[in-house]
């Protein structure tokens, strides 16, 4: 099955660049070439958001199980503040990644898709970042997304409890 | 050409549609997802499907009686312990191979250990996959076949033993079977004339499986006889004077049994029945007839 990975990373080498669709994608390859379980991808944040003109790592691992079992994606840690990743360790929720909605239909573009699409939109009924998910839940969109700037254009944040001690 | 959505290869060969939705995947690609999702959804579109049309065997394959055939046939076979291949070698040796390294043709899986190997076309196979295939396919006969080339394990038109030379060359020809390292043992038992033992495990599976039947069986039976015995006791101490002697008893006990074992279908249905009830009305009749 390690074929499948192979393929993947053909047919993205076909893929990106061309389709505009995924033109956020910088870049989204096997670390090393001898190595196609880990991978990395940049990509760029989604417009409208944020997040927008700031580029973000993702960190891909495929088991030996893949494409059967799910891969294991995050954010490199304490760099993408979001309701949905857990800040300090990059850790991202998101339901097609559990093993339970994981179907092996999906591929690696698939998945940074929808995790692109998961910065558009956060979830706040399952939230990894507490105080971010409190401020969608009560509808202040400018608030969290100046908190979110303030983040990402280099604003020191302590460990949990930090934001709402303030 | 349409590529499989879980491997991403080309389905012109082995490819298998999933009857309910219409999608298709490898046959080995989708029972793999199937055995390791423990469901049976789609996983394009997560319809779950009962039917799986092999479209090269056209043979539709109800998935539902699968998994419960999979299911009787590893508990069996967890109960008896693994099964070992013998290659069929110089007399006084046997050689056992690992084969842990080989996937499973059926179901692609090689974490665990393949324990059936074809000779023929050097195919690995699970036990369990060949024969719930087998039983999917509506195959209830004891000889198992090779699904790729068809050949019967265990069969006698088989090429004469394989020497230890030959083995070797297709091991070093086969870069797959890195782990058949052989290790030569003392005889446990003088090796069969065919190479492996799949028939006769095959046998010993439905002999445990007949003997469970009859345990059970003799367990319904107990069960039924034993109101019986209490009705009869019950006649026998009151001293009525009805049944007179031990030999009596015996009889009785007996004709009234078998006709409560043969009403019940030889189960033990107590909410079904009232044996007490029934057993006292037999044995009236019984009684009757003994004058």
């Amino acid at each position: 099955m390690s074929q499948r990975l192979a393929k993947e990373y053909r047919a993205l080498s076909k893929t990106l660049g061309r389709d505009p669709e995924y033109a956020y994608i910088i870049s989204l390859a096997p670390v090393s070439e001898e190595n196609l379980r880990k991978w990395e991808s940049l990509i760029t944040g989604p417009p409208d958001t944020p997040y927008f003109g700031h580029e973000f790592t993702l960190q891909i691992e495929a088991s030996e199980a893949y494409p059967l079992e799910p891969p294991k994606v995050q954010f490199q840690a304490r760099c993408m503040p979001h309701c949905n990743v857990d800040f300090d360790s990059g850790r991202i929720c998101l339901s097609v990644l559990d093993a339970a909605h994981w179907t092996p239909a999906w591929d690696l573009l698939h998945v940074v898709h929808a995790i692109w699409l998961l910065l558009a939109s956060p979830e706040p009924d399952s939230p990894l970042d507490v105080d971010l998910a409190c401020l969608v839940r009560a509808g202040d969109r400018s608030a969290h997304n100046s908190l979110i700037a303030y983040y990402l254009n280099g604003g020191s944040r302590g460990h949990c409890g930090h934001v709402s001690e303030r | 050409m349409d590529s499989c959505p879980i491997c991403f290869e080309s389905l012109s060969k082995g490819a298998c549609r999933l009857v309910e939705c219409g999608h298709k995947y490898h046959f080995n690609c989708i029972r793999r997802w199937h055995y390791h999702s423990k469901n049976l959804q789609c996983p394009t579109c997560r319809i779950k499907s009962r039917h799986l049309e092999d479209i090269e065997r056209k043979v539709t394959i109800n998935l539902a009686e699968f998994s419960d055939a999979n299911l009787a046939i590893s508990e069996i076979s967890a109960q008896m312990g693994s099964l070992e291949i013998r290659s069929n070698e110089v007399r006084q040796e046997e050689t056992r191979w690992n084969l842990d390294s080989l996937e499973c043709r059926l179901c692609g899986e090689s974490n665990v250990r393949t324990n059936v190997f074809c000779q023929e076309c050097h195919t690995a196979y699970h036990e369990i996959c060949l024969r719930t295939l087998h039983l999917e396919v509506g195959d209830f006969s004891r000889c198992v076949a090779c699904c790729n080339c068809h050949h019967i394990f265990g069969s006698s038109s088989r090429e004469p033993p394989a020497s230890r030379e030959h083995l070797a060359r297709f091991l070093t020809e086969r870069p797959g079977l890195h782990a058949a390292r052989t290790h030569p043992h003392r005889s446990i038992r003088a090796p069969t004339s065919d190479g492996f033992e799949v028939v006769q495990s095959w046998r010993l599976l439905s002999e445990l499986q007949e003997k469970c039947c009859l345990l059970d069986l003799s367990e319904h039976k107990r069960k039924i006889q034993a109101h019986v015995r209490k009705v009869l006791n019950a006649h026998y101490s009151k001293g009525s004077g009805a049944i007179a002697t031990k030999d009596q008893y015996t009889e009785i006990n007996k004709a009234v049994s078998r006709n409560l074992y043969r009403v019940s279908d030889n189960k033990y249905q107590p909410d079904k029945f009232d044996y007490d009830v029934e057993a006292l009305r037999l044995i009236a009749i019984e009684l009757r007839k003994t004058g």
